[in-house]
């Protein structure tokens, strides 16, 4: 049976949703509930917005969780924001949030206009639009990645998702 | 960046495109000037013609002569500006001119021709030949009409007369320098001239002309006398001659030429003599036809009207009569029987009758002499309902055929018994009252008033506010629609309103000329009128009287209905209508289509349409190509990073020899409303840690092969006038604007084209622009990815509040394309916009 490339499978560029780096979280989260990918007759909603720079190149990703990060109110976040933290930081006591406030909805709302270059994460691997499926399945496995910009012949072209490699393994397995 | 100089303002160094720049700015100036001059003019040729104000002939010619100038100087001016190839609009305006110059009484020369025509030969075209009168017996004639039978002495005739006698020399010189105010000094030139006439000879082949003719009549009639009536070339145009020149009747034949010479003279009496100078009719202008008709001997004679001038809709038929000859009804010397006859059945509605204790007869002598009329016919109605059900049938026969209400003159012949038609013109009437007189307002409650009246009447209903275009479609039959400005889309919902009141706005803009045509009462130029109006509420508009009241005021409506078909008929109306026809419509309304061309202006409004979109054009297109050249302005110093030309066209900067103009020295005006707009939206944020985020790849969207994203940006500024042309990222905006002191000339115009991601996200944003600009109140034409906006009609105020949202736009849709993924983050981008420009927000956008 013919397995299929990334090319074949992944979504257009133009159907998924991407952003200039200077727009807010704000808007990121608009394009995020807005947007409605529609592949194959699967609906499904994006879990990472790509970010662009004014010379229409890909500079990087947010994902979710980068955006709930960016709007985290500050008494909540450790001290160190960046992904993981360190062993001597200090934990944060989530109940915290129980005093949850006006004035923390108005922290979130300034937050949320904070560009989302300060949330997003680079570009470190991408797929070739003539990857094998099984190419890409291991790079998002190794890399921990639910989604993989394709590229032809050196520009972006589109995205290839976890969601539609696990439907191309589902037609060999099922 | 290389740091320019700044050349522009010494003569020096200015370079010679700025130079140019300047001039075609100053022309393109006056251009708006004239422009908006002609159509002021039209707008108050339009709201004269709807009949609720009085004018005549020299209203008339002057103001021919203000829109004559005006358009020429129009057309002139953009030739200077776009050189020859508009030649051609001049060639237009003249024969638009030439069109004007036959509509005008007394402007068609006489040409040689026949000297006497009878009736039989005679149609309703040939009124310049034998005047209105004779014209329209002989087209009774031909409809078959009763009529007397008879022939014209034509105008030809009358040039011969004064040619054979040599009189125009004389006459030349008798009205040269005459004070027709002085009464004593007119009526002396007067006295002089009718012994001139009596002394002149009519020409022979005319007197033998006449002779023949007349002979010819009484044979193939039998009858023994004729009238001899005048008929002036002109006098249909100019419905105030009427009665003014001599008629004659019972003539004998030995008088045939004297008499005709007598009405000749008549035209130099000093009332007709004063009418004709005092309108600047030009005395050679009004050549005279004689009729000679062979004469009814009239039992009973009478006016009619086709319709009650009062109640002109009350489809009823108005009699006068009297016994014996007419001219006792026309002078007022005996008071007549009236009736009032329903169209349809012929019934008598009213009837007064009067006693009527003489009359005019035939004397056999010749000419008319008095008699008493009989005891027992006095008090009795001098007509039978035969007679009254004829002359309902010829009413409505005639009124069919010119297609309109007939003043006319008729007779019952007392050899035949039978209805004779002695003449028929469009029924004419002046206003009784100004109505406003008559209703009472007193207790009315005032919401607004003021403004001008753009077309009088009144109308009612609940409010309906439209801000723009886009809601056009939710006005409903009925409404008073109250509008901020009178935007050209206001048009489509004049058939659906009872009445429009805009904020400001004045008689001369396209929607004003519409309002006239559609006849809804429209009211301009009430301040913070949209503070004042709820919608729904039920408001009565009185145009007329300049007020808005609450509730439905019925009467008012019905009393300020307006009385156009009082003033319709009359010849001066009709003459200014007919003008109008070629003066006002507007047949080139957009520039996109392709009959945009000059040659395709056949109406004065249509040249000056054209002009000033192509004079739009010309300096657009001139000041791009100059704002190109890196050497012919300053820079602008500001904290954007945008490199932009300044070419100050007016001097408005401070004097200096500065390379660079800063932000602050900008003075109040387009630009820097605009500029300032820029500048509270800020340029968007530099990527904080560049050295993480290497980017991959270019997308395959847009037009990628330009590297340098903020090139060829500059600003044409003027005091009230900015150009200002960006190139942002992938994307071109240019920015035009007026916000002078008068609205009618203020614009704003926007062009946004292009971006950097694929095409169904440009257009989406292209979307975008177009909805915030329509709340805006623009209007636009979409095409693909590119918009073409404009408002227009504004006071500065508010183009310059405009121009503000127009600058932090642009940058808010800076690059928005790429981020317009699917319609529904389109409608929440155009949602969060509008509240940030603090636009109305008509729906709540559902995430």
């Amino acid at each position: 049976m013919h397995t299929k490339r990334a090319g074949e499978i992944m979504i257009q560029l133009d159907h998924y949703p991407h952003i200039p780096y200077w727009f807010t979280i704000r808007q990121a989260i608009a394009e995020m509930e807005t947007a409605e990918i529609d592949q194959d007759g699967r609906r499904s909603i994006p879990r990472v917005v790509l970010v662009f720079d004014e010379a229409y190149r890909l500079m990087g990703f947010v994902r979710r969780r980068d955006i709930l990060r960016g709007l985290l109110p500050s008494f909540l976040q450790n001290s160190h924001s960046s992904l993981g933290g360190k062993e001597y930081d200090i934990k944060v006591d989530p109940n915290l949030s129980e005093v949850f406030s006006d004035e923390e909805t108005d922290e979130i709302r300034e937050l949320a206009n904070t560009p989302i270059s300060t949330v997003m994460n680079p570009i470190v691997h991408t797929a070739d639009a003539e990857d094998h499926l099984l190419k890409v399945v291991r790079e998002m496995v190794v890399n921990n990645y639910y989604m993989l910009p394709v590229q032809r012949e050196g520009k972006i072209v589109g995205v290839v998702r976890s969601i539609d490699v696990l439907h191309e393994i589902a037609g060999l397995v099922l | 960046m290389a740091r320019l100089t700044h050349p522009f303002r010494t003569t020096e160094g200015e370079s010679s495109a700025l130079q140019k720049l300047r001039r075609r700015f100053d022309l393109f100036r006056e251009l708006l000037d004239r422009n908006n001059q002609v159509l002021q003019i039209i707008g108050d040729m339009e709201e004269k013609a709807q009949g609720e104000y009085l004018f005549d002939l020299t209203y008339v010619r002057t103001i021919l002569e203000q829109l004559r100038d005006a358009v020429h100087a129009t057309v002139d001016l953009l030739i200077d500006l776009g050189g020859p190839e508009y030649q051609v609009l001049k060639d237009r305006a003249n024969a638009i001119e030439s069109q004007i110059a036959l509509l005008l009484p007394g402007t068609h020369p006489v040409e040689p021709g026949p000297m006497v025509l009878p009736f039989s030969r005679i149609d309703s075209r040939d009124t310049f030949l034998v005047g209105s009168k004779n014209a329209q017996l002989g087209e009774m004639k031909r409809l078959g009409l009763n009529v007397p039978e008879g022939f014209a002495v034509t105008a030809y005739g009358y040039r011969c007369f004064l040619e054979e006698n040599g009189l125009q020399q004389e006459i030349d010189a008798l009205l040269e320098g005459l004070d027709i105010q002085n009464h004593d000094d007119l009526v002396a030139v007067c006295d002089r001239l009718k012994v001139i006439f009596e002394k002149s000879q009519v020409p022979g082949d005319l007197a033998s002309g006449i002779r023949d003719q007349h002979d010819e009549l009484l044979s193939r009639r039998g009858a023994g006398r004729v009238a001899l009536r005048s008929s002036a070339i002109g006098e249909d145009s100019l419905f105030s001659f009427a009665g003014q020149y001599s008629s004659f009747l019972n003539v004998p034949p030995d008088q045939l030429l004297k008499r005709y010479r007598d009405i000749l003279a008549s035209k130099f009496s000093p009332r007709a003599l004063f009418y004709l100078l005092s309108h600047s009719i030009g005395e050679q202008e009004l050549a005279m036809s004689v009729g000679c008709i062979e004469m009814v001997d009239a039992m009973v004679s009478g006016v009619m009207y086709t319709r009650d001038p009062i109640d002109p809709d009350a489809d009823t038929v108005l009699v006068h009569a009297i016994y014996g000859l007419g001219p006792y009804l026309v002078e007022g010397e005996v008071s007549p029987d009236v009736f009032k006859l329903c169209r349809e059945r012929a019934g008598v509605v009213e009837s007064t009758i009067r006693t009527k204790a003489r009359r005019l007869v035939l004397d056999p002598e010749g000419g008319v002499k008095e008699e008493p009329v009989p005891e027992a016919d006095r008090d009795v109605p001098c007509v039978d309902e035969r007679t009254l059900q004829s002359l309902v049938d010829i009413a409505a026969r005639l009124e069919d055929h010119y297609g309109h209400a007939q003043d006319i003159e008729w007779a019952v012949d007392r050899a035949t018994g039978r209805v004779v038609v002695l003449q028929a013109r469009p029924l004419r009437l002046l206003c009784d009252l100004p109505v406003s007189e008559r209703v009472d307002l007193d207790g009315l409650k005032v919401l607004a008033s003021g403004g001008t009246t753009v077309c009088p009447g009144a109308g009612g209903g609940p409010v309906a506010v439209i801000q723009s275009a886009d809601q056009v479609g939710e006005i409903e039959r009925g409404s008073v629609v109250v509008a901020p400005n009178p935007f050209p889309a206001l048009a489509q919902v004049l058939d659906r309103a009872s009445a429009l009141v805009t904020e400001i706005g004045g008689s001369a803009s396209h929607l004003a000329s519409l309002a006239r045509e559609k006849r809804v009462p429209t009211l301009v130029g009430i301040p913070k009128l949209l503070d004042r109006m709820v919608p729904g509420d039920v408001v009565t508009v009185d145009a007329t009287g300049m007020s808005i009241y609450a509730g439905m005021q019925d009467e008012l409506i019905q009393n300020r209905r307006p009385e156009y078909d009082l003033f319709e008929d009359t010849a001066i109306y009709d003459l200014l209508r007919r003008l109008l026809e070629i003066i006002s419509p507007l047949n080139l309304v957009s520039p996109t289509e392709p009959d945009f061309r000059p040659d395709r202006c056949v109406t004065f409004h249509d040249i000056t349409r054209f002009a000033h979109q192509r004079g739009i054009e010309e300096v657009f297109h001139l000041a791009r190509e100059v704002g190109r050249q890196r050497d012919a302005g300053a820079m602008l110093d500001t904290v954007l990073p945008l490199p932009v030309h300044v070419l100050d066209l007016e001097s408005v900067l401070p004097d200096g020899t500065q390379t660079w103009s800063k932000e602050r020295d900008i003075p109040e005006g387009p630009f820097r409303s605009f500029w300032s707009g820029m500048l509270k939206e800020g340029w968007p944020g530099h990527l904080p840690n560049p050295n993480r985020f290497i980017p991959v790849s270019a997308s395959h969207g847009g037009n990628l092969h330009s590297t340098q994203f903020t090139e060829n940006s500059f600003a044409v500024i003027g005091r009230d006038y900015a150009l200002v042309s960006l190139r942002l990222g992938f994307h071109f905006t240019s920015v035009e604007a007026m916000g002078c002191d008068e609205p009618e000339k203020n614009f704003v115009r926007l062009h946004y084209k292009g971006g950097g991601a694929a095409a169904d996200r440009r257009q989406r944003r292209i979307r975008l622009l177009a909805e915030l600009l329509s709340r805006m109140g623009f209007e636009h034409i979409v095409k693909s990815d590119f918009i073409d906006s404009v408002m227009t009609f504004r006071p500065r105020e508010e183009i310059l509040e405009t121009l503000a949202r127009l600058g932090r736009l642009t940058l808010m849709t800076k690059q928005l394309d790429m981020a317009l993924s699917n319609d529904r983050v389109t409608g929440w981008y155009r949602e969060d916009f509008a509240k940030r420009l603090g636009l109305a927000s008509e729906r709540v956008f559902p995430l």
